[in-house]
């Protein structure tokens, strides 16, 4: 049977290794309270559910097809035309906008991209149709981990798919 | 040098060393979402089949509806998962599903917020004319093999769960996708025919005499409302919102109804149905009204409804929120002060700023600096904290979502029960249809939901 060595500690480390563990507590308990969270870190901007267009969904869906495919750095993921949902991955970096999750609002700083999965599904209702959007960021290693948009990218595409909407009906007329 | 600094010099050092190698947990799914999922093979439906045991609940449901209706109910719940990952159609008519699923299970402890992901494979095969299977399988991130079982290898090398808590967070979370398409293929209709109407049968009394405003109003109400807009989109991205426009609308004239008995104030902005299977209701700042899909299936009359929005609207007015955010940022503010009090104590009483020593004859270096035991202790402390302190931030910033919809006081909420039933009286429903809910609840007045 192994003998067990004895090790004792002088009062001196004792009182040494109780300051160190009160002062780091105090420090994590101050610190996270204080830092965790900021004003800064709310949404100055109510998250829509949906957002509404006043086009028809037959060309809303074409535009997102078409503006799913444009993307160098993404891929498609699923397509299903029955109920007009679409979903793809990219990889987003601080050059490619801003991109905002509602836990991080500095997602893939410093040069490192982070992918994201994209889901849209339209419908149509009595004035145009109806747009969801839901982008998610996986970053690989994160505090916050996976987290959801704050918005900002979705905004964003909307803009973007209005854009091509109005350009096509002015290559119509 | 003295010693002091040494030991000052050595903690600083480690802390960097720390928070260089902070602890984060990744997804098992790392690889292939780096690598856009190229070597993710899809699940053939067989294999989801397969994978499935029919004495297993919950991963299989039958539906009497179309498999039209299920799908199309699933892909509205897919949608508001984290992510789809396939969608197919087979030539025989079953259909394919692949979806994120992620939560951040309670068992886990709230210490370790990074939501857990997990690839469903669903599986929709008609039975019938009118009948459907859904069927759900797990997707192993090691050649996208399909299994019911999940592999704990999967999290080899990062944070190490036990298989209980592992079995719980697959079962929850394919549970709630189950509960989820439930939910969505429940039609509008029926809560149309259980709420036929939104107006009381009495007409309104006029407006409840306004009050004299006894508490100080918030110095900035706007940072309140910003609060309430992060608050609702945390709440409307972790949980299913279901669509039942007419409902929506129905509720939006019983709002209507009791704004004759509030008078002027806050408004309600948006109305939302959670499919959550519990009963409960809440309100944000910035006036999103959540009700959840138990809520409507529990309330029997429509004065009963009319009392749990009456309820959440007296908080809305109270500004129980601007309370409970000042209660907050006291509470904030306290544990700064407290945590750098002990911080201080805590570094002084561990001899970092001890007095120079009295000048004696010159000893040797090695004497002078810190013991192989301080170092070890101050490497681990160091270390701990910086594994700890991300993770401890991540917490508060996600409780973000909770903690303004979440308590209130027992004063609060029996003010706002008092109050709800003024309101329902001057708006002409009847004044006990809170009281008459709780009741069912086998709840009395004042209780927390």
């Amino acid at each position: 049977m192994a003998s067990r060595k004895h090790v004792s500690f002088s009062p001196r480390l004792h009182r040494f290794v109780a300051g160190l563990a009160v002062g780091s507590l105090g420090l994590l308990t101050g610190g996270c309270t204080y830092f965790g969270i900021k004003d800064v870190d709310v949404l100055s901007e109510a998250l829509p559910q949906s957002y509404q267009l006043r086009y028809p969904v037959e060309r809303v869906w074409a535009a997102l097809r078409a503006e799913s495919e444009s993307g160098g750095r993404s891929r498609v993921l699923a397509v299903d035309e029955a109920t007009r949902t679409l979903s793809w991955i990219s990889s987003v970096d601080r050059s490619m906008g801003r991109h905002e999750s509602l836990m991080d609002l500095r997602v893939g700083r410093r040069g490192r991209s982070v992918p994201a999965i994209t889901v849209v599904r339209v419908e149509a209702i009595d004035v145009g149709s109806r747009i969801f959007v839901r982008q998610t960021y996986f970053p690989t290693r994160s505090r916050f981990g996976i987290a959801p948009s704050r918005g900002t990218y979705e905004k964003t595409l909307i803009q973007t798919l209005e854009q091509r909407l109005r350009g096509e009906g002015r290559l119509a007329r | 040098m003295r010693k002091a600094h040494y030991r000052l010099l050595t903690i600083l050092v480690m802390a960097v060393l720390g928070a260089s190698c902070t602890f984060r947990p990744r997804s098992s799914y790392h690889e292939s979402y780096r690598a856009h999922l190229t070597d993710f093979r899809t699940p053939t439906v067989e294999s989801i089949l397969e994978a499935d045991s029919p004495a297993s609940r919950p991963w299989h449901k039958d539906f009497d509806q179309p498999i039209d209706e299920v799908w199309r109910a699933c892909v509205e719940v897919g949608t508001q998962f984290w992510g789809i990952l396939d969608l197919a159609w087979e030539a025989d008519g079953t259909r394919r599903m692949a979806v994120v699923a992620a939560g951040r299970p309670r068992p886990v402890g709230r210490g370790f917020t990074v939501a857990v992901d997990r690839w469903l494979a669903v599986a929709v095969e008609p039975l019938g004319p009118g009948s459907t299977r859904l069927t759900l399988a797990w997707i192993n991130p090691v050649g996208s093999r399909v299994t019911r079982n999940l592999d704990l290898a999967l999290d080899r090398g990062k944070l190490k769960r036990s298989a209980a808590v592992q079995q719980f967070i697959a079962l929850s979370l394919a549970d709630r996708f189950l509960h989820d398409v439930e939910a969505a293929l429940v039609p509008e209709a029926v809560y149309l025919e259980r709420f036929p109407f939104a107006l009381p049968r009495r007409p309104a009394r006029g407006a409840r005499p306004a009050e004299q405003p006894g508490k100080q109003p918030p110095k900035r109400p706007g940072l309140i409302r910003e609060w309430g807009h992060l608050d609702s989109a945390a709440i409307r991205r972790n949980h299913i919102v279901l669509s039942y426009p007419e409902l929506e609308a129905r509720l939006g004239e019983i709002v209507n109804q009791l704004y004759r008995a509030t008078g002027p104030g806050p408004r309600v902005r948006n109305i939302y149905i959670l499919s959550l299977r519990n009963d409960n209701a809440l309100i944000t700042p910035n006036g999103d009204l959540f009700l959840t899909r138990g809520l409507l299936d529990k309330a029997e009359s429509i004065d009963q409804l009319a009392g749990v929005i009456a309820h959440e609207l007296a908080h809305l007015y109270q500004g129980d929120h601007f309370y409970r955010q000042k209660r907050f940022q006291r509470t904030r503010r306290t544990a700064g002060i407290l945590g750098s009090v002990a911080a201080v104590g805590g570094f002084l009483a561990s001899g970092i700023y001890e007095p120079p020593p009295e000048p004696t004859h010159s000893r040797p270096i090695s004497e002078q600096l810190l013991t192989t035991e301080e170092i070890l202790t101050t490497s681990a402390v160091a270390v701990v904290g910086g594994l700890l302190l991300p993770q401890l931030i991540s917490t508060e910033r996600l409780k973000m979502g909770d903690d303004l919809a979440g308590e209130y006081t027992q004063a609060q909420e029996m003010r706002a029960d008092e109050l709800a039933t003024e309101y329902l009286w001057y708006a002409g429903y009847q004044h006990d249809g809170l009281l008459r809910y709780l009741a069912g609840k086998g709840l009395g007045s004042g209780t927390k939901r």
